[in-house]
């Protein structure tokens, strides 16, 4: 006993560093696996409560580079307008109906927190749950797309940048439709990749590469980047394709959220129709599902009480024949 | 301000709010160099200080800094390292000679930026390395350490000429 005492008393240096250091592998490895502990949420409240506190300074020293961003979005949504206004005039609109034209809602928001020069990238932005945002939503600039919510807590989320080794995103070129998926090789922050694009389409330098319709979190057609590279090994089926990205990841100061109304309707659909491919034809909501259920539980538990009262009414006459047939004088003094 | 206690407290607290509020916020220097200048605090303790209280100091602030940046365990990691190492790499700048304080003036100032840039490039190493998602070893990896290791070096030095030259004022706890 005395000599481990001994041993831990000499080495008790080594030892409380071989603890931290597997501490804070632990910690390591837990964050990178994405099983943020619990308490990691409350932190970030904190922390980012610190980090907006010390933006606000710094936001001051922004302000020229974010009126002259703001002056641009204006310019391109003037733009939009007149388009809108001048489609409008020439009766060339389709049928309109309002539940799709209104199907996405934009919700802005201020970066609190941000970097580029990381393999995985967060940003931190200063609206949460409390506001309407949700896991999963996506995440647009003003001069591009950003990135999906990762986590909310009551006033702060984080997202997911496109500058992260695991986000995947749809695109497609504009000029002729050509689907591929956009990933970023975590080298440089202003150019991504573009894979699964079969080698005997033609893709030119200087292509627009926008989001294609083929995913439920953000707008079709909105531009992601213009093609710089497009390389083509001899004996490969796919292109390799580099993109420069259209936002500038290192100045964002203001995004915005895309809530989807009809996320959540395309998405059940879509698992659904993995999951009971035996009947695609008829779509039933989860809530429409979970009421129905119910009210099968409800009609079964009526019938099983109707057969339970009707077997008791049943024993109470057979007991009350058995009494009369038992005493006779009672029944009849009863009477 | 004579209780050592306290007056490490504030230069922990200050520590942090620089590299946080200040370095944090910056972008990288050319693209490539970040400074993690609250590395000064472990490093810059008197010689005579308890090497575990100096270890668990090292990961409280390591620590505090990964919950700012987001970084769970890497700085905390490095801080360790660091801080468990640091009497052997003083030790063997110094003769062993346990009187000679930490400093440019008593260790002279060849053997104390050796000293600096020795544990300020292993801590980079460790920290950027752990970053970049411990892939491989890239060149572009090893630019962005040594041009680190030299953007903090330059300002730990300015901070210990600026501060620390007149009065050794870190007490030992």
């Amino acid at each position: 006993m005395q000599a481990i005492l001994f041993f831990v008393n000499q080495y008790r240096n080594f030892i409380l560093f071989l603890f931290l250091e597997a501490v804070s592998l632990v910690l390591l490895i837990s964050h990178h696996q994405g099983l943020q502990p619990l308490f990691s949420n409350t932190v970030t409240e904190y922390s980012s409560f610190m980090l907006s506190t010390s933006e606000n300074v710094w936001e001051y020293f922004k302000l020229k580079k974010v009126n002259a961003e703001l002056l641009k979005e204006n310019e391109y949504l003037h733009y939009l307008l007149t388009k809108e206004q001048q489609k409008k005039n020439a009766q060339i609109n389709p049928v309109k109906d309002s539940v799709i034209i209104k199907k996405y809602n934009f919700l802005s928001a201020e970066v609190v927190h941000n970097t580029t020069h990381r393999t995985n990238n967060y940003i931190t932005i200063n609206k949460g749950r409390s506001h309407g945002i949700k896991p999963g939503m996506g995440v647009v600039g003003s001069l591009g797309l950003v990135g999906r919510v990762k986590s909310c807590s009551s006033n702060f989320s984080t997202i997911i940048s496109l500058l992260h080794s695991e986000s995947l995103i749809a695109v497609e070129v504009k000029r002729n439709k050509i689907i591929g998926s956009l990933k970023w090789d975590g080298q440089n922050p202003t150019f991504a990749q573009v894979h699964h694009v079969p080698s005997h389409f033609d893709i030119l330098v200087g292509d627009t590469i926008v989001t294609s319709s083929y995913n439920a979190v953000f707008p079709s057609g909105l531009v992601v980047g213009i093609v710089e590279k497009v390389d083509k090994k001899y004996d490969e089926t796919f292109y390799d394709i580099d993109i420069k990205l259209s936002a500038d990841y290192s100045s964002l100061s203001y995004v915005y959220v895309v809530q989807n109304l009809l996320q959540e309707e395309q998405v059940s659909l879509e698992r659904d129709t993995t999951i009971y491919s035996e009947i695609p034809e008829v779509y039933v909501s989860d809530a429409r599902r979970q009421e129905l259920k119910e009210e099968r539980e409800r009609r079964e538990k009526e019938r099983q009480q109707a057969i339970y009262d009707e077997y008791q009414d049943l024993l109470e006459k057979e007991r009350k024949e058995e009494e009369k047939a038992n005493n006779p004088i009672d029944s009849l003094s009863n009477e | 301000m004579n209780n050592p206690l306290v007056w490490n407290a504030l230069l922990f607290i200050l520590y942090v709010s620089i590299q946080v509020a200040l370095f944090g916020q910056l972008k990288p220097l050319l693209g490539v160099a970040s400074c993690f200048v609250y590395l000064n605090f472990i490093l810059s303790f008197p010689r005579e200080t308890n090497s575990t209280v100096l270890i668990g100091l090292g990961f409280l602030i390591g620590l505090t800094v990964d919950i700012f940046l987001f970084t769970w365990g890497i700085h905390s990691g490095a801080c360790v390292l660091v801080a468990f190492l640091r009497p052997y790499v003083l030790d063997f700048f110094t003769q062993k000679e346990k009187s000679i304080g930490v400093s440019a003036k008593e260790m002279g100032f060849v053997n104390f930026s050796l000293f600096l840039v020795l544990m300020i490039f292993l801590h980079h190493n460790i920290v950027l390395f752990l970053e970049s998602g411990a892939f491989s070893y890239s060149g572009l990896l090893l630019i962005k350490i040594l041009s680190s290791t030299l953007y903090t070096f330059t300002i730990i030095m300015i901070f210990h000429f600026l501060f620390f030259s007149q009065t050794q004022k870190q007490t030992s706890l």
